[in-house]
């Protein structure tokens, strides 16, 4: 008994599933950009159960952008150090 | 055997089952739809979400059958508010042929979903009843008590019962109980046979 | 004339003359065989001109029994029913007369109805397997028997058991023994199965001197008793194998069944009656445990050493509220399971949801503290009173960590696992104290691994559809505690400056950036402690643990797959090929033995340092696969069959196995294992269990070598060594030697998406 609904895991395949045709019609390279974008999603399965929302895909997109954005402030952080080191040392 | 009245068998056929089927649902009516094919889930479950936009439903799922992601997008796809319409349906799952018995048998008396005119849509109903650990005499028991609840509750609202695998000593009483009243429809809706695969040669 | 007796219970069973038959060890060493009068009751209730049809049905039956009206408490609704009680003195025939009764009036709902016998007794006089007791006799007939100790005591006294062992000198699978090992304390016997006259003489002079109080066998169960058996009938030679001389051994038919989504297969079983039977290989417990985790096991759950040590843990369960309903005066059900509340589907869809399990952070990292709540879910069920009564109805509040209410008294389940959790939390401090050198160490082990077992199951049996009190809402309610507890410990550790890296159902993994010792993650334990009235506790703090990624895509997180290293050196692994039931030994040894390398090393840091001598093991063992010093049987793929042979559609490797020994006269039953070795060229496999082995010339060197490398590059790849670096490295001495990620001072690197390294993974987002 129990445990009988599908899982998050499988809802997740399932939404990724109904974007085939168009994952299939774009170019290769965006291709991978896709993919990176549902793997991202994946690091959140756990919270998206937890939220137990019946339309799912609504929480995958959230958590793409979620990852989209600490992304972002990662690489806002990195630029920032790299400016600094290359920055002019004025003494006076 | 069952008199069914069979389905066109062409690609397709599923979508165009769907109005048909509903607008056939009418007291006094107990619906059996057999149905090997996989996809035919997605066709009931789709039939739930059209009821759920209309009214109160009432699932019982006897094969792990209800999808709850497939019916909310159907439901997303008709324009309702998703939310609002599952909380119109009521579902009870049943394990073993004991509880899909007493769920029809005997409705939870503080449940007020199970009132009498509420559509109810029973899944794989025979699902359970083909558990071999369970002696064959006291299946058929509790298969008949299930079958004389269903036909009495029948009167009131609108049933549609789904079986996925047939279960050849049980379809004689499915046949009594649903041939013994006019205008019971039992529909069938089989594989559909693979077209000839064309070959340019021969091997 | 009276006598008193006091001694330890040993064996129980109905009497072929009425009532029980009770086996006694007494203080003085004497093994007394007495009988006690018992009467097996059940209940039937229904409508009231039913039951009295009934009344004039058993007044008819040749079995006599003595039925009366009475009323009694049903768990489910709380209310007293009137019933019918039966009862019966010849508590042999209870189970058959039940059986008619049953399939008389069908319509009629049971209680009490189909339990094992012994448990009825237990129940009724307060005793268990072991129990110290005192009987009151006259003659040999008990007038009185009553416990002098509990379930519960760590340690009791036991009394010495005479133990005598019999195996065939190979395995009956494999080939046709020659001959029976017979020990007993110092002494080794052969005796050739052929001719069987001598063997049978011999062994029956030999039960007869040492009257063992154990027969310990290999194989008893499915080859050599029936063997035996079937001999002493051939020749007319009784045995004595059992000490009750008036039974037979009783056999029961070998079966499989389904459990947890998995076939279980259970081989044919041979009982004794007055004497202990257990066989090795069809004893669930004794591999892991022991005699002493069967007699614990047994201990706690009132059953006999015999089931004991047979027995899934969800029997084990199911006898314990057995014992407990019949004792606390609750109607027992039979089959008859209370069905799901019909549920709007958004609720339905947010309650059965199972354990929270989140994705880890990929990567190596450092400095980890693990901490798990201490048996979870029983003591959420225990703590919160969640119980098929009482959860049943209301779902109760778990954001608030509320217990359901108590009708009357804790729930069903509460009450039966209320003093097993406690005696498993007090042997485990015992267990902290007592020194490595200490002889009750291995005693104490062993317990507390039943322990575990039976509460591990205990929360799976409650949403067992055939559970005679499971209740699903039960299940699902215990989920929804046990998520509300793990969200609050994560929130406890972040509010303290933790990063949580990973959460598996009742465990965390943290870290901290300035905590490296135990006593500095005190303060977590103590907050989330208070936040959820739980008890938690600290696993260990790793040097360093890998969490790997799924073997399809890198980016993709997989829980329960990961190996690391505690701060006094001990490794941890899990789901990975060393610990899968399928590899072959050789695999798993090379993999264990890589991880033990890299264990050695002080530190994370120093980790770059260990892998050459880790890739040096891998060489080492691929090139022992070339030079053929790989015995066959390291090679061995084991595989447990899911499903009956023609139900696989796909040819698999394991399908193919089984087609073979079918070909050859060999039928295996889902859930037995298969093992083979892959071969070359078609059909690929071949089976081990055939009657001649292969020739190693035909082994599959090339895929053993892939599924080696594969295995190699789990453990190597969270060190930043990518799988087909390692193949060209090891295959082709490729000597370009790389590994970014573990050395300071190398230049930032942006992350890619194809794997996160260990400095980026687990680094806090800072504002």
């Amino acid at each position: 008994m129990g445990r009988t609904l599908p899982s998050i895991t499988q809802a997740f395949l399932q939404e990724q599933e109904f974007f085939s045709d168009f994952r299939r019609a774009l170019r290769r390279g965006d291709q991978l950009i896709l993919d990176d974008l549902f793997a991202a999603a994946r690091q959140h399965l756990a919270a998206a159960a937890f939220a137990a929302n019946p339309l799912p895909f609504e929480t995958f997109l959230l958590a793409m952008l979620l990852e989209e954005h600490k992304e972002v402030v990662r690489l806002r952080q990195a630029v920032t150090s790299l400016v600094q080191l290359d920055a002019p040392h004025y003494d006076d | 055997m069952i008199a069914t009245r069979p389905i066109l068998q062409y690609p397709g056929y599923m979508d165009q089952l769907l109005p048909p089927l509903y607008s056939t649902l009418s007291p006094n009516h107990l619906h059996l739809l057999i149905h090997p094919h996989p996809a035919a889930s997605r066709l009931l479950l789709n039939l739930a979400a059209s009821l759920a936009q209309r009214g109160p439903l009432t699932v019982l799922d006897g094969g792990n059958c209800f999808n709850i992601y497939t019916v909310a997008q159907a439901l997303r796809r008709g324009g309702a508010d998703v939310r609002q319409a599952l909380g119109r349906i009521q579902v009870a799952r049943a394990f073993t042929c004991y509880q899909m018995a007493a769920l029809v048998c005997q409705p939870s008396p503080t449940c007020a979903s199970f009132e009498a005119t509420t559509p109810l849509m029973v899944l794989d109903f025979l699902n359970t009843f083909r558990d071999e650990n369970v002696p064959l005499g006291e299946r058929k028991r509790l298969l008949k008590s299930s079958l004389l609840a269903l036909r009495q509750r029948c009167k009131a609202a609108p049933i549609l019962v789904s079986i996925r695998k047939e279960v050849p000593e049980f379809m004689e009483m499915l046949a009594e109980v649903a041939d013994g009243y006019i205008g019971d429809d039992i529909w069938r809706a089989d594989i559909p046979a693979q077209p000839p695969v064309l070959r340019l040669f021969d091997e | 004339m009276m006598t008193e007796l006091t001694g330890w219970l040993f064996d129980l069973y109905p009497d072929p003359q009425g009532g029980m038959t009770v086996w006694l060890i007494g203080d003085d060493g004497k093994r007394y065989c007495l009988n006690q009068t018992f009467l097996v009751t059940f209940y039937a209730a229904g409508p009231p001109w039913r039951l009295r049809l009934l009344w004039r049905f058993l007044r008819t039956q040749s079995t006599a029994t003595l039925l009366s009206r009475a009323e009694r408490r049903e768990l489910f609704s709380g209310q007293a029913i009137p019933l019918l009680a039966v009862q019966v003195p010849q508590a042999e025939k209870g189970a058959a007369i039940f059986q008619q009764v049953q399939q008389a009036f069908p319509d009629l709902t049971f209680f009490d109805a189909d339990i094992p016998t012994h448990l009825r007794y237990t129940a009724e006089h307060n005793l268990f397997p072991l129990a110290r007791c005192q009987a009151r006799l006259v003659d040999k007939n008990i007038q009185e028997i009553t416990p002098l100790d509990t379930p519960w005591e760590l340690d009791p006294p036991t009394p010495p058991l005479r133990s005598l062992s019999l195996e065939p000198d190979c395995d009956p699978a494999h080939a046709d023994p020659q001959a029976i090992l017979v020990r007993y304390e110092r002494y080794t016997y052969r005796f050739p199965l052929n001719p069987p006259l001598p063997l049978l003489l011999n062994l029956r002079a030999l039960l007869n001197r040492h009257d063992p109080d154990l027969l310990l066998t290999t194989w008893g169960d499915t080859w050599l008793l029936p063997l035996l058996i079937e001999l002493s009938e051939k020749w007319s030679i009784p045995l004595g194998l059992n000490r009750d001389a008036r039974l037979q051994p009783a056999t029961r038919p070998e079966h499989s069944y389904f459990s947890y989504g998995q076939i279980v297969y259970r081989g044919q079983q041979v009982h004794l009656f007055g004497r202990w039977h257990i066989d090795r290989h069809n004893a669930l417990l004794f591999d892991d445990f022991g005699m002493d985790g069967v007699l614990e096991f047994g201990r706690v759950t009132s059953l006999p050493a015999q089931e004991a040590a047979r027995v899934s843990p969800g029997t084990g369960i199911s006898a314990m509220q057995i014992v407990t309903a019949l004792r606390q005066g609750i109607l027992v059900p039979w089959h008859k399971q209370q069905a799901e509340r019909p549920k709007s589907a958004l609720e339905a869809m947010r309650r059965d949801q199972g354990g929270l399990i989140y994705q880890p952070l990929v990567g190596l990292h450092t400095h980890v503290a693990e901490i798990d709540f201490v048996s979870m879910y029983p003591s959420l069920m225990v703590r919160f009173n969640i119980s098929p009564e009482t959860a049943g109805e209301n779902p109760g509040n778990p954001e608030a960590l509320e217990p359901f209410p108590e009708r009357r008294s804790p729930g069903l389940v509460p009450l039966t696992l209320a003093p097993l959790l406690e005696k498993r939390l007090a042997l485990k401090a015992r267990l902290v104290q007592t020194p490595s050198w200490d002889p009750r160490r291995k005693t104490h082990t062993a317990r507390a691994s039943a322990h575990k077992w039976l509460l591990v199951t205990c929360f799976g049996y409650l949403g067992y559809k055939n559970a005679r009190f499971g209740r699903i809402e039960a299940h699902e309610a215990v989920t929804a505690y046990g998520r509300e507890a793990l969200l609050r410990a994560k929130e406890a550790a972040e509010d303290l400056g933790c990063s949580v890296l990973h959460m598996y159902v009742d465990g965390l993994w943290i870290k901290h950036p300035e905590w490296q010792e135990t006593q500095d993650f005190q303060i977590v334990l103590d907050e989330v402690a208070a936040r959820t009235g739980l008890s938690i506790g600290l696993d260990g703090i790793y040097r360093w643990v890998a969490f790997l990624p799924s073997r399809m895509d890198s980016r993709v997180p997989v829980a329960n797959r990961y190996f690391g290293v505690f701060q006094d050196g001990t490794l941890k692994v899990r789901g990975i090929e060393a610990r899968r039931r399928d590899t072959p030994p050789w695999i798993a040894d090379t993999q264990m033995k890589m991880l033990e390398c890299l264990a050695q090393a002080p530190s994370a840091e120093a980790l770059p340092e260990y892998i050459p001598p880790t890739v040096q093991i891998l060489r080492r063992a691929l090139a022992d696969l070339r030079a053929g010093r790989i015995p066959l049987e390291q090679l061995l793929v084991t595989h447990r069959l899911s499903k009956v042979v023609e139900a696989y559609q796909v040819s698999t490797a394991a399908a193919r196995a089984v087609a073979q020994l079918q070909a050859a006269g060999k039928s295996l039953q889902p859930g037995q294992s298969v093992r083979f070795l892959y071969t070359r060229g078609r059909p690929g496999v071949y089976a081990w269990d055939l009657p001649t082995r292969p020739d190693p010339q035909t082994i599959d060197l090339h895929r053993y070598q892939e599924l080696l490398l594969r295995a190699a590059s789990a453990v190597l790849l969270p060190l930043g060594i990518e799988e087909k670096a390692l193949n060209d490295r090891v295959l082709y001495g490729m000597q370009r030697v790389e590994l970014p990620g573990l050395r300071p001072g190398m230049p930032i690197r942006l992350p890619q998406p194809a794997f996160r390294l260990a400095q980026v993974a687990g680094q806090d987002v800072q504002r």
